[in-house]
């Protein structure tokens, strides 16, 4: 060993001294030194930027940098950061998905984490299923009372301050467009009779049925709503006195038939009154269902006495 | 009939001409050790080398591999899948097969890039360092894989193996235009 030697020596001791504190040193070549000497600078100053290299890579990594500069391929310290890296890159990618709603994704052979992560994603699909069947459970319930709060819960037709609601934007509408509307106000004869005879629930069955008949003949834009007990309004735009009159006749006729057909021990039958609204004059809801009601009265005292 | 040892210009490879090794193996079954299987493979490269050189080789090994790949997607997997679908599908097999650990690491579906990473490859986890890229032939399958999915033509290469001290096989692989 010469004195150049001994200078490697010194100057490999300081360069280990200063790397085991966390600071790098490059040992500079050292002329006159033997060729083992040379070779042992040479491999230390790898080792020491393969450290530098690895301690960069891990701090990039620890800081969520996954598209650090990689360490050089002859590096082999870094395999294990770089296996890491990738790993992360993967689980970035699967969070993606994750995010995107697929939530079948899971972790492999990564210990604690695949646990947790697959626990997360077990819970999320969960999540989505009790959340979309509460949902579902909700809109029922929303039909439900949308249902009963427009509609007539025995008939299905709309309810008394439905029927009324509308008949107030109709009569607005055709004051507005100077449109003819006309209302027809129903009342079921011998529903009395029926439910002292043959029981409230044939009442019922003849409210229905009355109704489906009335239901099914009136025009797609008129509305049926029942006023109570044994009364109905129906509400047609567009439509003046006589129009009105034809379609309360098809229901007569299609009540005739029914009647005739013998289905039931008593006959179906309704009195009515239409009134046409006259767009100039100020008429109010009240007034016509007076109106109505009165020639419906009319129309009952006409068939007793007829 | 396709047969092993003649030249088959005409009649293409197909999954059916691998056997019914269910039948044909009744006692051993159908599993063998990762280490036979290297054994298999690294003779047969060696011996190419020898003859054709490193880089005929390769090319051979990866063309192979993208027949492989091929074969395998049109026999194993659903190509009507979407993508996030298809990738999973292929995941569970590789796992299940034993070939390898599948992970994506990056995919820009608008540049139809990847970054594609095999863990304990069948090729060449636990390989000595050698600072070379041994998995031509996995280069080849990934690319067959994803041409027989999409119909289009991939190139995958192989940008860090365990022979070069990495210790996962990754992959790029973008499409050719």
């Amino acid at each position: 060993m010469n004195e150049k030697d001994a200078l490697v020596i010194y100057e490999l001791k300081k360069a280990m001294i200063l790397l085991s504190n966390g600071k790098y040193y490059e040992i500079s070549r050292i002329e006159g030194c033997s060729e083992d000497f040379s070779e042992i600078i040479a491999h230390f100053n790898i080792i020491s930027n393969n450290l530098k290299e690895l301690y960069h890579f891990a701090t990039a990594l620890a800081a969520g940098n996954l598209n650090a500069e990689s360490p050089k391929k002859s590096n082999h310290l870094a395999a294990g950061l770089k296996e890491l890296r990738s790993k992360l890159n993967h689980l970035n990618w699967q969070a993606q998905q994750v995010a995107k709603g697929d939530y079948k994704q899971q972790v492999d052979f990564m210990g604690d984490f695949s646990v947790a992560f697959n626990i997360m994603t077990e819970k999320l699909i969960e999540r989505e299923a009790n959340l979309k069947e509460e949902i579902e459970k909700r809109i029922l319930i929303e039909k439900d009372l949308e249902f009963h709060a427009y509609t007539d819960y025995l008939t299905g037709v709309l309810n008394r301050r439905t029927g009324l609601l509308i008949l107030e934007k109709e009569i607005i509408k055709s004051k507005r467009n100077r449109t003819v509307l006309s209302i027809c106000f129903i009342d079921i004869d011998g529903l009395k009779m029926v439910n002292d005879v043959y029981s409230h629930n044939e009442g019922d069955c003849l409210i229905v049925t009355i109704s489906g008949m009335i239901k099914d003949l009136i025009r797609e834009v008129d509305t049926l709503s029942r006023m109570g007990g044994d009364e109905f309004l129906i509400v047609l735009p567009d439509c003046d006195y006589d129009t009105a009159q034809n379609i309360i006749n098809r229901i007569i006729i299609k009540m005739k038939e029914y009647n005739e057909s013998g289905e039931k021990p008593y006959k179906l039958d309704f009195s009515y009154g239409i009134e046409e609204i006259d767009s100039d004059r100020l008429t109010t809801i009240d007034d016509l269902i007076i109106s109505a009601d009165k020639k419906m009265y009319r129309n009952k005292l006409n068939k007793k006495q007829g | 009939m396709y047969k092993l040892k003649s030249k088959n210009e005409n009649e293409e490879f197909n999954w059916t001409y691998l056997g019914n090794i269910c039948v044909g193996r009744q006692n051993l079954g159908e599993s063998m050790p990762v280490e036979m299987y290297r054994l298999f493979q690294f003779t047969l490269r060696n011996i190419l080398t020898n003859e054709y050189g490193a880089e005929k080789t390769s090319e051979l090994l990866r063309n192979a591999g993208e027949l492989a790949g091929r074969e395998f997607c049109k026999n194993y997997l659903d190509r009507t899948a979407d993508f996030e679908g298809f990738i999973s599908q292929l995941q569970n097999l590789l796992k299940k097969l034993k070939i390898g650990i599948f992970k994506i690491e990056k995919a820009d579906m608008e540049k139809m890039e990847f970054y594609l990473i095999i863990e304990e490859d069948l090729d060449c986890s636990g390989l000595p360092i050698t600072d070379e890229s041994v998995c031509d032939y996995d280069e080849g399958f990934i690319a067959g894989l994803l041409n027989e999915y999409s119909g289009k033509y991939f190139i995958a290469r192989e940008i860090d193996c365990w022979a070069t001290g990495a210790r996962v096989c990754r992959f790029k692989v973008n499409l050719c235009k």
